[in-house]
């Protein structure tokens, strides 16, 4: 899933160059605008690797990008703050042992069921936070920021630096993700999540226990959902039942479509475009959604490879006519 | 990475794949009732009958995708009925589809070689790249030259209705199954697809057990060294191609006029 060709590898380069170079352009409130943007393409990643890399489409995500965040709530003592050590793997064995239960009963169905099942799932975390005492209802709770260091060591963080560190801190994390997931794509295990994707019961005539392959898939993906949960508590300092609720879940969805379904980078692009749009459109009248919506329906008629299909499709259907 | 297996199987006496009073309803319609069909290494066993027979039944239940409603399959020694597809074809009973059943999107290549990889990819490590494991690739070539496939590059989805089929027989032989099955693989084909087919049927047989359901009457008795004849999910008959020629219950039941 790299670009295979040098043109689509260079505008890969630019786009990153273009990310590091963001922050010195900006004012600070933009940054801590990029930072969030970025996690939302953490959390869009993960739903990538499903929908376009072995076609399960899931509306219950946000149930590990809100499990990851209130378990680092729960874990963190009122007032203090514990070593990002601690608090990142205890998240994300968290969000994929989740995954793993829920991948495992929801993986039985199929299609539109699946999606509605998922939805169940993600609904049922939702209200366990919204409804619950223990980390503030429907209100949510602020949380002490996972500190960045350990054993005594740490790295002071203010308001006038914190953004700008958040900001690179997960712009190297997605570039991570993206190179492993890139990897992850073209080894034999993404073959066979590709093979499924095209066509499932063909793979299992052939001998591949798709539903182990699928159940991997889902929980790795809910790891990842779970590491972008992670990150927003960090940079975001609070929880509130919203970032498990299925508005979360769909505003993700929209990114990977958005940003095209068949590239990695896709769900990235997505994500930042969305953000994007997000924000001009509250510049620019208060009747924003309609804005957004309008926007979203012209790129999936218009696009249908997304954002990240732009310029790929006069030679496609060159090459289709072989 | 061929011979071992099938050397093997061979070794083995007795049929390589034995159903007994193999049953599947769909509510009160028997589909496959009471079947008892054998199937020896090295042998192509027909199965014909007219539509509604159960023959795709059958196949279905030897693969795997139908669950017996009662009565076992063996498959070398060991009872397979109940198991799911993607174990009884890791055991190496493969097959292909009345309707074809290939990866569209994909190339051909990576169809027999995702065929291979079914095979071998587990014990090689699910994590390495797959442009780089060349010993699947190489499989997946010799699979696509057996059945005289060319074109690897293409999508198969862009192969002609012939070359599919051919496609889903490398798919089959890249899993280095020993018992093939093979649903109508001459159905829809030119004359000259079928003299193909027909060829490639013949040789498949020296080094596989093969059961073939085919309505292609022609076919059936020049390659068949067995046949047997369903009807309404019964076996009617079983026996070399001469017997069932002559054989009065078949002649009335089916084949008519066609052989006369």
């Amino acid at each position: 899933m790299l670009p295979r060709t040098r043109l689509g590898r260079s505008l890969l380069l630019l786009g990153v160059g273009l990310l590091v170079a963001f922050p010195w352009f900006v004012p600070n409130f933009y940054v801590t605008l990029g930072a969030k943007a970025l996690i939302w393409a953490m959390l869009a990643l993960s739903l990538q690797l499903l929908a376009g890399g072995v076609g399960l489409v899931s509306l219950g995500h946000a149930a590990f990008f809100g499990l990851a965040a209130y378990s680092v709530s729960l874990l963190t003592p009122e007032g203090e703050s514990l070593s990002v050590l601690v608090t990142l793997p205890i998240a994300i064995v968290v969000a994929s042992l989740a995954a793993l239960l829920i991948g495992a009963l929801s993986l039985r169905t199929r299609g539109f069921f699946f999606l509605m099942v998922t939805l169940a799932f993600g609904q049922m975390m939702f209200f366990l936070f919204h409804d619950t005492t223990c980390c503030g209802g429907a209100d949510g709770v602020s949380v002490g920021r996972p500190a960045l260091g350990a054993f005594g060591i740490e790295w002071t963080l203010g308001r006038g630096n914190r953004s700008l560190v958040y900001y690179y801190l997960n712009l190297a994390l997605i570039v991570a993700l993206y190179l492993g997931l890139a990897f992850l794509l073209r080894s034999l295990f993404g073959r066979v999540l590709q093979g499924i994707r095209v066509n499932e019961h063909r793979m299992q005539a052939l001998g591949f226990d798709v539903y182990r392959y699928k159940l991997a898939a889902f929980t790795l993906s809910g790891a990842i959902a779970g590491l972008a949960g992670h990150m927003w508590v960090m940079s975001d300092g609070r929880v509130n039942p919203e970032l498990a609720s299925w508005h979360t879940s769909a505003e993700a969805l929209l990114m990977v479509l958005l940003g095209g379904l068949h590239a990695l980078h896709g769900a990235v692009i997505g994500a930042l475009a969305l953000t994007g749009l997000n924000e001009v459109s509250q510049l620019i009248t208060e009747r924003q959604l309609l804005v957004q919506g309008l926007v979203i329906l012209l790129i999936v008629l218009l696009l249908p490879r997304g954002l990240a299909g732009l310029g790929l499709r006069r030679r496609r259907e060159v090459a289709d006519d072989d | 990475m061929t011979t071992e297996r099938t050397t093997a199987e061979r070794t083995t006496t007795g049929p390589v794949l034995e159903t007994f009073a193999l049953t599947r309803r769909f509510g009160g319609l028997a589909a496959v009732d009471q079947v008892a069909i054998e199937l020896n290494a090295c042998e192509l066993h027909a199965v014909i009958g007219p539509n509604g027979a159960g023959k795709s039944t059958l196949i279905n239940l030897l693969s795997g995708d139908l669950k017996p409603t009662s009565g076992r399959i063996r498959f070398a020694g060991r009872e397979i009925g109940g198991l799911p597809a993607h174990r009884i074809a890791g055991l190496g009973i493969g097959r292909s589809y009345q309707k074809t059943n290939i990866l569209t999107e994909l190339t051909v290549l990576e169809n027999v070689r995702l065929a291979a990889q079914a095979r071998y990819g587990e014990a090689r490590g699910l994590l390495r790249p797959a442009d780089r494991e060349s010993a699947l690739i190489d499989h997946a070539r010799q699979a696509l030259d057996r059945v005289g496939l060319r074109a690897e590059a293409r999508s198969a989805g862009s192969l002609s209705h012939g070359g599919q089929r051919q496609l889903e027989i490398a798919m089959t032989l890249a899993t280095d199954a020993s018992v093939l099955l093979l649903d109508e693989p001459l159905a829809g084909m030119g004359p000259e697809e079928t003299q193909h087919m027909t060829a490639l049927l013949r040789q498949l047989a020296r080094d596989h057990a093969v059961l073939l359901v085919e309505h292609d009457m022609d076919v059936v008795f020049a390659v068949a060294d067995r046949l047997t004849v369903m009807v309404n999910g019964k076996v009617l008959a079983s026996g070399a191609p001469e017997a069932i020629r002559r054989n009065a219950a078949v002649r009335e039941a089916y084949l008519g006029e066609a052989v006369a």
